[in-house]
């Protein structure tokens, strides 16, 4: 009987249009919708899909943040999780993140570590490394297959022509980029059962945060209309103007 | 300053593209050391603790590594093991004063960031984003042999089906691709060449799909694939909502149809209104030209 | 006449028919208790006089069954039906006169009685040749035409000729009697019969009727005749919601389980649908999916489940904690028909006996969507963006009042005073093609000088596709949404452009509380029209053109709009409408985006909005000259007829465009 743990964390929905704030040192969340990060429902997914063959995995979710989080862990359930955890601590760096997820690993003790290769709002993908490096234990990146073994686990590292198939011996964290369907819409029971879930909490206190990042500008994204369109020309010109202004002003190329 | 370049193993003998960009770069901040991680799949865990290793006597203020799947992946758990700054998916960085300051992109790449921090720091960093002059010297390597990897099994590898070694959309940072505009199947090969020259992926609105121009695998929007690249190339697509709510979170769309009322144009950030058969060749030698010049 | 079972034939006859009625009221108690093994079903009570009303004109007089294209084939079901009541009065009076030993009941021996029950009769075996041949000989797609529909018009056939053989013998036995009046047939034939045979012939044909109708009595409910009885209750019972209006579920989330989990979460009067389907194929026939080559038949939808009720019911039945099979997974199939539907009520516009295939399939969606999450997954992705984004395709919420901008439109915010809200929809917010006919929509309200505002960023999808899709809790979400707001700005009038959001405001919104006043924008202007509150230019061009209409489902057969958008294309000088016959008004064929359709892909068949514009084609065609335009008063209309000329390469030739978009261009000041 296994034990998953899967760590998420809320961000502003892909579809929300993010809005910087006057200061340009942060974003404004009036209006914000929050989800979970799109890659963390990823993990949640492949974790389930493990429990759909497997059906005696415990799948648990977890996050580290506000009382708002609470609706990240709660959709979770509603996936399919089995229970949720919250630890409270805001404004932490990914250090601080990972110190603060490692002690209710070590109290939870599953058998591995699932999170998304990044988060869609800092689009970093430190915390997942960082926390198996908190733990000591090893981590592998770019997952998006988890197969039974003669002993454990197979994980499938998708790599340029094809996929490395690992194990480990022991625990692991790993980083999730795709499961083999798309994250599960909750059904209704699972969405009613997830309202009524106690959802524990824990404390992020004493927890080390050696680094400290600071955001010095924002800049908003470009609104869409209003492009430059080329037009009454010759379109063989065009291209060539075209190539030269995303390399030098979209800077795409 | 002390600045460390991580390389990957590097292929035939030549160091990778983007690791000579950020020696070369580094070369204007200070010294600079090329280090690469010898052995056959190494993992991340393993590079990483070989390379801490040797930082305990080295000190390196800056670490740059190629932002590859695998740099990020050694980058992420080097400056775990530092205990240091971490950026990923580095465009620009400057230092000054024990800080690093660096642009990337957040909230999906929808925004623009500059962020700082104190040095020591680890980033990687974009290829592309120091452009390589022709010419520049290439540099000395030193060789890190990899720690062990406890725990850690390699057991096979599995090669995925052919898919022309094309990118997976969902993953793919350029996308070209075509609509009913396009007239029939044989244009796409024009499409794949302007694929080709970009490292771009291919998608296809849905009205191709259908009419079996283009498997199913590479349809964008509502009932196919929903895509997040950096710069999306919509060829003789008209912009009807179903196909834009596919692409519409592209951070840059460039959009090129014969009709100038064409919805795509209210979304497109550049668009060429023309002759889409006139573009294509003319567009592909100008990317040619423009990614050889730089 | 004096019956022929004086003595021991009293009792002979009186046995027989406690047998034939006895075993007929069996099996019919059966059904009925297998019936209530659906749940209650409140809302098929009251509203007498409604009820009564339906009863005269759609059961006695038959009213749908008179329906084109099926006009001349309602006549002669609707004479069989009326000859029936009448056999039926005659049967009876032979019954009581038969085992009473020559009591007859009061009128049974008028003229009057003798010549109508004749007439009809005579005009019920000729429907049966008729009909028999029609089966036989061009039997139509979609009827069923098993043994057991010859083997029922055989045994009528032989219950009128054996009443006529025993008028014929009875006649010429003398067995009129004094004061009684003499059968028009008996007198016709019975002097064609032989004295010696005579008495013998009467007996022949009075035993034969009654033991054939007995035989039938007893027979009946185990074949589709038995929408004979269950017509009556089916029609009286029929939901007096609007037909667009789904139906509600109140305390959603108590329930344990979601949807047509089992046979005891149809309703009572699904099943009794189920038991009324006549086999006579008529919704099949209008219906698009079907029509273009989708697995969905309406036929069959409601024979399977009377199929399923009869095999698994009893188990039900005498087991309160047995589930039987779900209804969704009654087949491997079960769940792509369910898809495959558009809620565009061709099935139930056509259905003579009220049987309601929308609200199963919906049950069974439900089903699928909330308890299983088994809907197909383009259609979860619409879901998740409704949630998220307030609308399907996902676009961000925070550009939805954007279409507006530089217009001079205001939000209900800035202006809360004002008298109409005009609810945008998704589509003309956030689809560039439909975001023009939002702003001809305002060019015509302000040139009116009406007083409106819309919501942009506060308005949110009205919940519709999620709701036909089956996710009747995110329904209620986005619908408390939207009422919670309209309560704040004390919005009263709204106007849609969208018939789909039109519906359920006006329809369904009230299910939990929220009533308005709700006009179609075509409405609207057909009032400003008449009213001469705008008017119409010529054309700049000076050209006429013609511009065929076609009608959304939402607005025609949901609502009973069809002559308003009609009147604003006639009022537009130099455009000659256009009808897409036969498919137009009730029987206007679908473009295929409704019950959610929009967001899911069709992998069978024809495209069903390819199929509607080859319609539109063949009506030009057959007129002898194409429209230019087509124009409906719908943005999923409109997308999918832009897709279905676009994929046939003559989007020059045949321009899809909404009747605001044609009114805004003439509209002056």
């Amino acid at each position: 009987m296994a034990r998953f743990l899967v760590c998420i964390k809320q961000v502003p929905d892909s579809t929300t249009r993010v809005k910087v704030a006057p200061d340009g040192r942060s974003i404004l969340t009036d209006g914000v919708t929050w989800s979970i990060s799109p890659y963390d429902e990823y993990a949640i997914e492949l974790a389930l899909e493990h429990k759909d063959q497997a059906p005696d995995t415990i799948v648990s979710v977890i996050t580290v943040g506000g009382a708002r989080t609470k609706d990240a862990l709660r959709q979770a359930l509603a996936m399919g999780c089995d229970d949720a955890t919250l630890v409270a601590g805001e404004g932490l760096g990914p250090l601080g993140i990972a110190s603060a997820l490692k002690s209710s690993v070590e109290e939870l003790k599953p058998d591995l570590v699932l999170c998304g290769k990044q988060a869609s709002d800092d689009d970093q993908g430190f915390v997942g490394p960082a926390l198996a490096e908190a733990l000591g234990w090893p981590h592998l990146a770019q997952i998006t297959k988890l197969a039974s073994a003669a002993s454990g686990f197979e994980f499938w590292k998708e790599t340029e022509g094809g996929h490395e198939v690992w194990t480990a011996s022991g625990a692991a964290v790993l980083t999730v980029q795709k499961s083999a369907k798309e994250p599960r819409y909750p059904s209704l029971p699972g969405i009613m059962k997830a309202k009524k879930k106690e959802i524990p909490e824990r404390s992020a206190a004493d927890v080390g945060d050696p680094v400290k990042i600071e955001i010095v500008k924002l800049e908003p994204p470009a609104a869409r209309g209003g492009g430059k369109i080329l037009k009454d020309g010759d379109t063989k010109a065009f291209a060539q103007q075209l190539a030269t202004l995303l390399r030098d002003e979209a800077k795409v190329l | 300053m002390r600045i460390w370049v991580v390389s990957e193993e590097s292929t035939g003998g030549q160091l990778r593209r983007v690791s000579r960009e950020l020696a070369a770069h580094a070369a204007t901040l200070g010294d600079v050391t090329v280090l690469q991680v010898t052995g056959e799949r190494v993992p991340s865990v393993a590079a990483a603790s070989a390379l801490a290793e040797r930082a305990k006597t080295d000190a390196p203020d800056l670490i740059l590594v190629g932002a590859t799947p695998s740099g990020r992946d050694v980058a992420a758990r080097l400056a775990a093991k530092l205990k240091c700054a971490y950026f990923s998916e580095c465009t620009d960085l400057s230092v000054a004063g024990g800080s690093i300051e660096v642009s990337r992109g957040m909230y999906a790449g929808k925004v623009r960031a500059r962020v700082r921090a104190s040095l020591p720091a680890v980033c990687s960093v974009r290829p592309n984003a120091f452009p390589l002059a022709d010419g520049a010297p290439e540099p000395a390597l030193t060789d890190v042999a990899a720690s062990s990897a406890p725990g850690l099994t390699f057991v096979r590898f599995e090669p995925s089906a052919a898919s022309g070694g094309r990118i997976p959309l969902s993953e793919a940072r350029i996308i070209v691709s075509g609509g009913r505009g396009l007239k029939g199947p044989e244009s796409w090969s024009q499409v794949e060449a302007l694929a080709d020259v970009l490292g771009a992926a291919l998608g296809a609105s849905r009205a191709v799909t259908d009419a079996g121009w283009r498997p199913n695998e590479e349809q964008v929007g509502q009932t196919g694939k929903t895509v997040t690249p950096d710069l999306y190339i919509a060829l003789g697509i008209s912009g009807a909502i179903q196909h834009l709510a596919g692409m519409t979170s592209s951070k840059v769309i460039v959009a090129v149809n014969k009709d100038p009322d064409a919805d795509i144009f209210k979304v497109a950030d550049y668009g060429v209104v023309g002759d889409v058969f006139e573009f294509l060749p003319a567009f592909t030698d100008a990317v040619k030209q423009v990614k050889a010049a730089s | 006449m004096t019956p022929p079972t004086i003595g021991i034939g009293q009792a002979v006859l009186a046995l027989l028919a406690a047998i034939g009625f006895g075993a007929g009221l069996w099996r019919l108690i059966h059904l009925f208790r297998l019936m209530r093994i659906g749940r209650a079903d409140p809302e098929r009570w009251g509203r007498l006089p409604q009820r009564i009303v339906d009863e005269l004109v759609l059961y006695l007089a038959q009213r749908k069954l008179f329906k084109r294209p099926y006009s001349i084939r309602g006549i002669a079901h609707a004479l069989i039906f009326w000859g029936f009541l009448v056999i039926v009065a005659a049967t009876t009076e032979l019954l009581v006169s038969g085992i009473s030993g020559g009591w007859h009941l009061p009128g049974a021996t008028s003229g009057a009685f003798a010549w109508m029950l004749d007439a009809l009769s005579l005009l019920v075996l000729v429907s049966i040749a008729i009909a028999s041949a029609r089966r036989l000989l061009f039997a139509p797609p979609h009827m069923h035409v098993a043994g057991q529909g010859y083997a029922i018009l055989a045994l009528i056939a032989v219950l009128i000729v054996a009443l006529f053989a025993m008028e014929a013998g009875g006649v010429a036995a003398g067995r009129v009697e004094p004061g009684a009046a003499v059968p028009p047939i008996g007198a016709a034939l019975g002097p064609l019969v032989p004295a010696s045979v005579a008495l013998t012939l009467f007996a022949v044909g009075f035993w034969g009727h009654l033991g054939s109708t007995l035989f039938f009595a007893a027979w009946l409910p185990r074949t589709k005749h038995l929408h004979i009885v269950t017509t009556l209750p089916n029609v009286f019972f029929r939901s007096p919601r609007p037909r667009g209006a789904l139906r509600p579920i109140e305390g959603l989330e108590q329930q344990e389980t979601f949807g047509a989990a089992t046979l005891r979460d149809l309703s009572w009067k699904q099943h009794l649908d189920g038991y009324t389907c006549t086999e006579c194929g008529r919704c099949s026939d209008n219906c698009p999916a079907l029509a273009t080559g989708k697995p969905l038949d309406p036929q069959k939808i409601v024979l399977d489940l009377r199929d399923l009720l009869l095999k698994e019911g009893d188990a039900l039945l005498h087991d309160p904690k047995a589930t039987g099979t779900a209804p969704a997974h009654q087949l491997a199939t079960k769940p792509d028909e369910l898809w495959a539907c558009t809620t565009c009520a061709a099935c139930v516009e056509q259905c003579p006996v009220t049987i309601e295939h929308i609200d199963k399939i919906v049950d069974m969606r439900r089903y699928l969507t909330m308890q299983e999450s088994a809907a197909p997954p383009e259609a979860q992705r619409a879901m998740t963006n409704i949630e998220r984004a307030g609308n399907p395709w996902g676009e961000a919420a925070s550009t939805r009042g954007e279409w507006a901008q530089g217009l001079g439109v205001p939000t209900l915010a800035e202006k809360p005073d004002a008298e109409y809200l005009y609810f945008v929809g998704c589509a003309a917010s956030f689809d560039r093609r439909n975001q023009r006919v939002a702003k001809a929509l305002a060019t015509i309200l302000q040139a009116a000088k009406i007083s409106f505002a819309i919501l942009a960023t506060e308005e949110t999808c009205n919940g519709d596709p999620a709701r036909r899709m089956g996710n009747e809790y995110l329904w209620q979400l986005q619908a408390q949404q939207n009422i919670e707001t309209f309560g704040r700005y004390n919005v009263r009038k709204i106007i849609a452009s969208c018939p789909h959001c039109f519906n359920t405001i006006a329809n369904e919104y009230p299910q939990l509380g929220g009533a308005y006043e709700v006009v179609h924008a075509l409405q609207l202007v057909e009032d400003l029209i008449s009213e001469k509150k705008i008017a119409l230019g010529p054309s700049s061009t000076g050209a006429a053109e013609t511009v065929a209409y076609h009608d959304p489902c939402y607005l025609g057969r949901h609502n009973g709009i069809y002559e308003d958008p009609r009147a604003v294309l006639d009022a537009i000088d130099g455009v000659t409408r256009m009808e897409i016959a036969p498919h137009h008004r009730e029987r206007g064929f679908c473009c295929g985006a409704g019950g959610g359709r929009m967001w899911m892909e069709e992998k069978v068949g024809q495209r069903v909005n390819h199929r509607r514009v080859e319609q539109i084609l063949a009506a030009g065609d057959a007129r002898g000259e194409r429209p230019a335009k087509v124009a409906s008063g719908c943005p999923f209309c409109l997308i999918m007829l832009d897709e279905g000329v676009g994929a046939k390469g003559i989007q020059e030739e045949l321009k899809p465009v909404d009747v605001l978009e044609l009114v805004a261009s003439r509209v002056k000041g």
